[in-house]
């Protein structure tokens, strides 16, 4: 019985990395997953370069470089 | 001891409160009037209670309007009549809270206790953007400091509040009385009850309305609380949004009708006429709080029309239920007098101060003040300039990334993130109920567009749109979230991470917190907050009201700086219309030689004229007089007229 199952399980695995169409759509959402962090990263960018001007703001801006962002 | 300053501050956030708890208490009683004890269960059940108070909320701000501007107009907005108004309000939400009040603790204690096991994902979103708000009521108590709600939206509240009358005011710059008043006036009442804090909180109270239009919206299309919390985040993390938070911009506050507009469309098949009525008096005061919302306005008849199709497919058999077929088209009709009943009492204001009703966009363009305005170029009907298809395109773009002069923010980067997920999604039961609301938006973006071609990067006149826009985006991310068979997951976490990413840059973006408490503390004056910004008249402003004696006159009409500093009293003796006509004429050369005539007749005490006009020697002068330099600013300067002993003698 629980061999049927990992068989059933593995028939599953396969047919699924077979399909092209579930393929295509894993790699669309993985693509959009990076397009929405790389908006994201580069719009925080561009509103920091204009915001830094006073001390509170710089120590702001050191802690989101620290921070990798 | 409290510092004067901090007294007036709490004293200001207060009032706010207590002014908005008085608007929800006479909106939800007008709300329990107007719909029967089933439909308030449909609202209920559709959108959630949440819904029904704040559709309260939003119907309290439209009727105590329209109030407001009748007794201003009357100049009868006596101070202790705003407050028998508002006690009013306490004492209904007094007798509403007690008759329900079982039912109340019964709904509210269960799941105020059930928030100790709820840890999932969106329960901490939910948490963070609750945190972002707190930090920005903290920046909403400092004086605001957006050129137009200085030059414009504030001192006209200010001046209604100081002379208790709405009156066609030539010292503020002239055509201010004459726009849609809708926002304007809840700030009169409440310049005539407090101070500037209250206006500015109260602001933010609208703001946070705006934002719980958003999520009680987006629950009534997906029937999902996830939804409801990540299109509240996209809105919250548009700088056109969260910038604008107690600035004295009238556009977060506006945008709450247009989305209620919406909500009641959608409860429309439940509720019939009565939503219908509804959903036009909000239609009315959306464009009574702003002309440009009239972009609203072919997005809601489109979403009407998708709804009535909708509601009749899903019951198409069960005669009992349908509605006839009449009420899809009497209804309409009861909602379009609604919007006329709603939106009129701004034109009929007009007509009452300067005889046109459409004045300053059309009419009364033989004026001096009429020269004034410069919105009338931004409409495609007046500079007839096309937009190309690629501009069109690129607009998301530059929306989301540009920092172009007057936008005042940006959209939120989420909006242009989250496009892919919807092509994904968009046949997903999550989302197909919420395409609705984003084709919506994109009707009212394009119509903005086609009609309001130079401005279209003013991210900030369209929140309706890009909130309807949220509601969508949203929902495609929640189905990806929630699919574990296609999204991967890297997937998963990488849209996780951008939401952590964006929070702690919403975290940043609240650090002027640390102006607010030290403001509200009195370490800070409000100078601090002026003095830097690039010209204000500031400095020219507080000399004024230090010296200026009652019955001294200033000759204001030339100077450029922000009238809203200057005390109401030195502004009611600046000039007349007539006089301001002549400051409007004479604004290139303020001290030519026949000018000395025109104020020592008119009884001038002071003229505030720009530095460098007095570096060449003054011409004309007569003898009568002696001109004194009593004051430098920054940019302009005092001239005292005094009558010259010397020559007496």
């Amino acid at each position: 019985m629980k061999a049927n199952k990992e068989e059933l399980t593995q028939q599953k695995a396969d047919s699924k990395s077979e399909n092209p169409r579930f393929l295509w759509r894993r790699f669309w959402l993985v693509v959009s997953a990076l397009w929405l962090q790389i908006v994201v990263i580069v719009f925080i960018g561009i509103e920091t370069k204009y915001q830094v001007r006073t001390p509170i703001d710089q120590l702001g801006n050191k802690i989101l470089c620290l921070l990798g962002l | 001891m409290i510092p004067d300053q901090t007294a007036q501050i709490l004293y200001g956030a207060v009032v706010a409160l207590l002014y908005a708890s008085a608007v929800l208490a006479l909106g939800v009683f007008s709300l329990t009037m107007f719909i029967s004890r089933q439909a308030r269960s449909a609202v209920s059940a559709r959108a959630g209670w949440i819904a029904f108070l704040w559709l309260g909320f939003v119907l309290g701000q439209g009727i105590l309007g329209v109030v407001w501007l009748v007794l201003s107009l009357a100049g009868m907005m006596y101070e202790w009549l705003v407050w028998i108004v508002c006690a009013l309000g306490w004492f209904f939400g007094y007798v509403m809270l007690y008759r329900a009040r079982h039912q109340a603790v019964g709904l509210i204690w269960p799941r105020f206790l059930s928030l100790r096991y709820r840890h999932s994902w969106y329960f901490w979103i939910g948490a963070s953007v609750l945190f972002i708000c707190l930090l920005q009521g903290i920046i909403a108590l400092l004086p605001p400091s957006v050129d137009d709600a200085l030059h414009w939206y504030l001192p006209v509240a200010k001046v209604i509040a100081a002379n208790n009358k709405l009156e066609f005011y030539p010292f503020i710059a002239p055509h201010s009385g004459l726009y849609p008043l809708q926002v304007e006036i809840h700030w009169a009442a409440l310049f005539t009850i407090s101070n500037e804090t209250a206006v500015t909180i109260w602001d933010y109270l609208c703001a946070l309305s705006f934002l719980c239009g958003i999520g009680c919206l987006s629950r009534s299309l997906t029937a999902s609380r996830r939804v409801a919390v990540l299109s509240i985040l996209m809105v919250l993390s548009s700088s056109a949004f969260h910038d604008m938070i107690g600035a004295g911009k009238t556009d977060n506050a506006g945008a709450q009708y247009g989305i209620a507009a919406f909500l009641w469309v959608v409860l429309w098949p439940d509720l019939r006429h009565r939503a219908a009525a509804l959903a036009g008096a909000c239609m009315g005061w959306v464009l009574a709080a702003r002309y440009t919302n009239f972009i609203v306005l072919p997005a809601l008849l489109v979403f009407a029309a998708v709804i009535v199709r909708r509601s009749c497919r899903i019951l198409p058999t069960d005669v009992a239920v349908r509605q006839p077929k009449r009420f899809w088209f009497t209804d309409p009709i009861v909602g379009s007098i609604a919007a006329v009943l709603a939106g009129s009492p701004m034109l009929v204001k007009n007509w009452l101060l300067v005889g046109c009703p459409l004045a300053p966009q059309f009419g009364c363009q033989d004026t001096f003040w009429a020269d004034m305005f410069w919105g009338r170029s931004i409409f495609w009907i007046a500079n007839r300039q096309g937009i190309s298809m690629v501009d069109f395109l690129s607009y998301p773009f530059v929306l989301t990334f540009a920092h172009r002069e007057g936008m005042l923010g940006n959209i939120s980067p989420l909006f242009l993130g989250f496009l892919p997920f919807l092509l994904a999604y968009r046949r997903s039961p999550l989302v197909r109920p919420a395409l609705i609301a984003g084709g919506a938006g994109l009707l009212s973006v394009i119509t903005w567009w086609l009609l309001i071609n130079k401005l279209t990067l003013f991210a900030r006149w369209a929140l309706v749109a890009f909130g309807l826009f949220a509601v969508t985006l949203s929902a495609a991310v929640v189905a990806a979230e929630q699919d574990r068979h296609d999204a991967s997951r890297i997937t998963h976490w990488l849209i996780r991470s951008t939401i952590v990413i964006v929070l702690l840059f919403l975290l940043f973006q609240s650090r002027a917190a640390v102006y607010g408490v030290r403001y509200l503390a009195a370490v800070d004056s409000r100078a601090v907050k002026y003095e830097p910004l690039p010209y204000t008249g500031y400095d020219i402003a507080e000399w004024l009201n230090a010296h200026v004696q009652p019955g001294q006159r200033v000759a204001l009409g030339i100077w450029g700086g922000y009238t809203y500093f200057v005390k109401p009293r030195i502004l009611f003796d600046a000039g007349s219309t007539e006089e301001y006509e002549w400051f409007w004429k004479h604004r290139d050369r303020p001290l030519a030689p026949d000018s000395w005539s025109f104020y020592t007749q008119r009884g001038f005490t002071y003229v505030v004229v720009a530095k460098n006009s007095i570096n060449e020697p003054i011409s004309g002068v007569p003898d009568s007089i002696r001109l004194k330099v009593v004051f430098m600013g920054q940019k302009d300067a005092v001239l005292k007229i005094e009558e010259s002993t010397y020559r007496a003698q």
